[in-house]
């Protein structure tokens, strides 16, 4: 019953919303989209964009009437089931060849994240959420400090209490971060430096190129150092259909070494990294200052956090949360194990 | 209104959040201790190594070691005579009974039944022995031959050139963990001709695999003795070993009095190639795990998983990927499927590796 309610009351809320007075609370709301389609027809696309529209992504649009921005979802759809399933045939056919691997793996992650952002912007579209997101400033050219306390689980490791501090100086065309992350009892302690050179900076697309150094020690006489250079890319797609245009999504793919030590000794493990990844959706919206709600998958090999099953898959959820200077950060990551953190800050 | 929209982004995100947590195979992890238990008529009856399984009044073994132990507690106030019928037994001889308790008969090929008369009240333990006084062994490894028929005989075929007395298969046995694969795989094992012994791989594991592996091959982390030497077979099919399993290896692998000591899983700790990450799911505990190794003195590691040959070396100890035993393989590396046999001998341990063209699979 309370269900049934919270339904009728939701599909009301879609249909009597106006976007344009959300975008006039907002505190600092962009110009919103001025859009010709009929808005009186939204409320039906969104049952339509979970059924059928979780199998047939573009459906919420299209069955309510926006045909071509539904077709264009449809055909992005796809592109991106194309793309992961030669990728994944490829995968599976060379059964991850070290050799094709570098390639198929990140095509694989990047067709992903395209198919999961189709139905995305189905949903945010027809819901007329998509005016009320904002691409905003992109995270490598905000300037922060940050604190954050965290609780880790996993399978083995006997670190728990984390501290974890973050100092970020970010400009138009570069930014610098330094993180450490220290296990209470000292057992643990990560040491992350990294910098970044926006190559290409335009309203649909954010590059960089970044490079850093990384140190992670442990207490049993494990160092891991790792040297990467990963490539950001920030795509906004708004241009090719526009319910996409306050949706985008980060791919990181990294290259590095590690060496192991071993009980002080200076034996080693190589264990070249190539192609590490992560993909999500970042969405800002216009709160107070605002509010950014994210959900990722992530990929890589050093973590005390380990992956589950098929691409050892590891999720991050986080909420931040900007206030007139202040911001706070709270997320929780899961695998083979989970991370929890929340945070204070200040942004200048 | 905004709230509205808030709460119809969460409910959008709901599908996703959900679908990302619901896999936590993790809790099935360890749990091996009932396996190998039944009572009948007050008997509280355990096998060692392997499933007990209880078809009316007759019982079924898949013995998984060369080595077993058969206890009976009986609160019965009367006499109780229990026959089990132990299957992947050495075929060219009778197990040595210690004591010399009960009755052992052949039956045919690699099964044979042991029939003990439990007196009132009585508890007993009787061990038996596939290969009683031996100094010396030669076994074979191979892994992930995922169903495959034809590369599975082939490779039976010329694992029975070797004169092994065991074979080991390191994950992976089946493809998909239905009742058909199940049934071709404990008929394939046969083809062998010797007692095979099976470590679980992540194939075995999809949807209710843990179970039907435990009722076909019982415990998923178990260890045997042979020779003087220490064989440790781990479950960490979900390329992490969880901290009951790094702990289960330690305790044994930190008894010295073992001559070599070989650690046999599914996947290995470390791939060389590490974008593809078929290593631990972290790297941080696999350099944990390796260090435990090395710490314990930890002599060879055979595991699968990588559909190709590797073998690498860390302070002392020697890990080797044997490669597919008819899983798809692993292009442009020239290797075809390959097992290895391992000989302990007078001067030491020798690895051979042998080569088997096996058909291409699937394609």
């Amino acid at each position: 019953m309370a269900w049934g309610v919270l339904i009728i009351m939701l599909l009301t809320g879609g249909v009597t919303a106006n976007p344009d007075s959300l975008a006039s609370e907002a505190f600092h709301a962009p110009e919103p989209d001025r859009d010709s389609t009929h808005v009186h027809t939204q409320w039906i696309g969104i049952p339509f964009a979970i059924v059928p529209g979780l199998l047939l992504h573009g459906s919420g649009h299209y069955l309510s009437g926006r045909k071509v921005e539904g077709a264009k979802l449809m055909k992005t759809q796809g592109l991106a089931l194309g793309g992961f399933v030669l990728s994944m045939f490829g995968i599976i056919y060379t059964a991850g060849s070290g050799i094709t691997s570098p390639v198929l793996y990140p095509m694989a992650s990047f067709s992903g994240a395209l198919f999961a952002m189709t139905w995305f912007s189905d949903v945010l579209g027809v819901s007329g959420l998509s005016r009320s997101l904002d691409r905003s400033r992109p995270i490598q050219k905000q300037s922060f400090l940050d604190f954050h306390f965290a609780h880790h689980e996993d399978h083995q490791s006997p670190y728990h209490r984390f501290l974890n501090f973050t100092a970020q100086f970010g400009m138009d065309d570069f930014f610098l971060s330094l993180m450490s992350d220290q296990e209470a009892s000292g057992g643990y302690q990560d040491y992350h430096l990294k910098g970044g050179y926006n190559l290409k900076s335009s309203e649909n697309l954010e590059l960089y190129m970044m490079g850093g150094m990384r140190r992670q020690q442990s207490e049993e006489g494990i160092a891991l150092t790792q040297l990467d250079m990963p490539l950001h890319v920030d795509l906004d797609l708004g241009w090719f259909i526009r319910t996409l245009k306050h949706v985008y999504f980060q791919n990181w793919i990294s290259y590095g070494y590690q060496w192991f030590h071993f009980n002080g000794k200076t034996d080693f493990i190589h264990d070249m990294s190539i192609g590490q990844m992560s993909f999500g959706q970042r969405l800002r919206f216009y709160f107070s200052d605002y509010l950014q709600v994210g959900t990722g998958y992530h990929r890589e090999n050093n973590q005390l956090l380990g992956g589950t099953d098929f691409l050892l898959m590891v999720f991050h959820h986080d909420l931040r949360f900007d206030y007139k200077g202040f911001l706070s950060q709270w997320k929780f990551s899961h695998g083979l194990g989970y991370r929890l953190s929340g945070s204070l800050g200040v942004q200048f | 209104m905004k709230y509205v929209h808030l709460t119809l982004l969460a409910i959008a995100l709901i599908p996703i959040l959900l679908a990302s947590c619901l896999n936590h195979p993790d809790a099935e992890r360890f749990n091996d201790h009932q396996i190998g238990i039944e009572t009948y008529e007050q008997v509280a009856i355990e096998v060692s190594h392997g499933p007990l399984i209880r078809i009316g009044s007759e019982f079924f073994t898949r013995v998984q070691a060369p080595k077993i132990d058969l206890s009976f507690q009986s609160t019965n106030p009367e006499s109780v005579t229990v026959a089990i019928h132990l299957s992947n037994m050495r075929r060219d001889s009778l197990p040595k009974l210690n004591p010399d308790r009960g009755t052992l008969t052949r039956i045919g090929g690699d099964t044979v039944t042991y029939s003990v008369v439990i007196a009132p009240n009585e508890n007993i333990s009787v061990e038996l022995d596939n290969y009683p006084d031996r100094s010396h062994y030669r076994f074979g490894v191979v892994g992930d031959v995922q169903s495959n028929r034809v590369a599975g005989r082939m490779l039976a075929e010329s694992a029975r050139n070797y004169n092994l007395d065991f074979f080991v298969i390191v994950g992976d046995l089946v493809n998909q963990p239905e009742d058909k694969e199940w049934g071709w795989a404990l008929d394939f094992v046969k083809q062998f001709a010797v007692p095979v012994y099976v470590v679980v791989g992540n194939h075995e594991l999809f949807g209710d695999g843990y179970k039907k592996y435990r009722q076909h091959f019982g415990k998923t982390n178990y260890q045997f003795s042979l020779a003087g030497d220490l064989f440790l077979m781990l479950d960490v099919a979900d390329q992490s070993p969880s901290r009951e399993v790094y702990h289960y290896a330690e305790s044994l692998l930190e008894n010295d009095t073992y001559d070599y000591k070989y650690v046999f899983t599914h996947v290995t700790p470390v791939d060389q190639y590490g974008n593809r990450n078929n290593g631990f799911a972290s790297s941080f505990h696999a350099a944990r795990f390796l260090n435990m190794l090395q710490r314990n003195n930890l002599d060879m590691m055979f595991s699968g998983h990588i559909h190709s040959y590797k073998e690498y070396r860390v302070e002392g100890v020697q890990y080797y990927v044997v490669g597919t035993g008819g899983g798809i393989q692993e292009k442009l590396d020239g290797i075809e499927c390959r097992f290895l046999v391992v000989e302990k001998k007078g001067n030491g341990i020798h690895v051979e590796k042998v080569d088997v063209p096996c058909p291409v699979y699937p394609f």
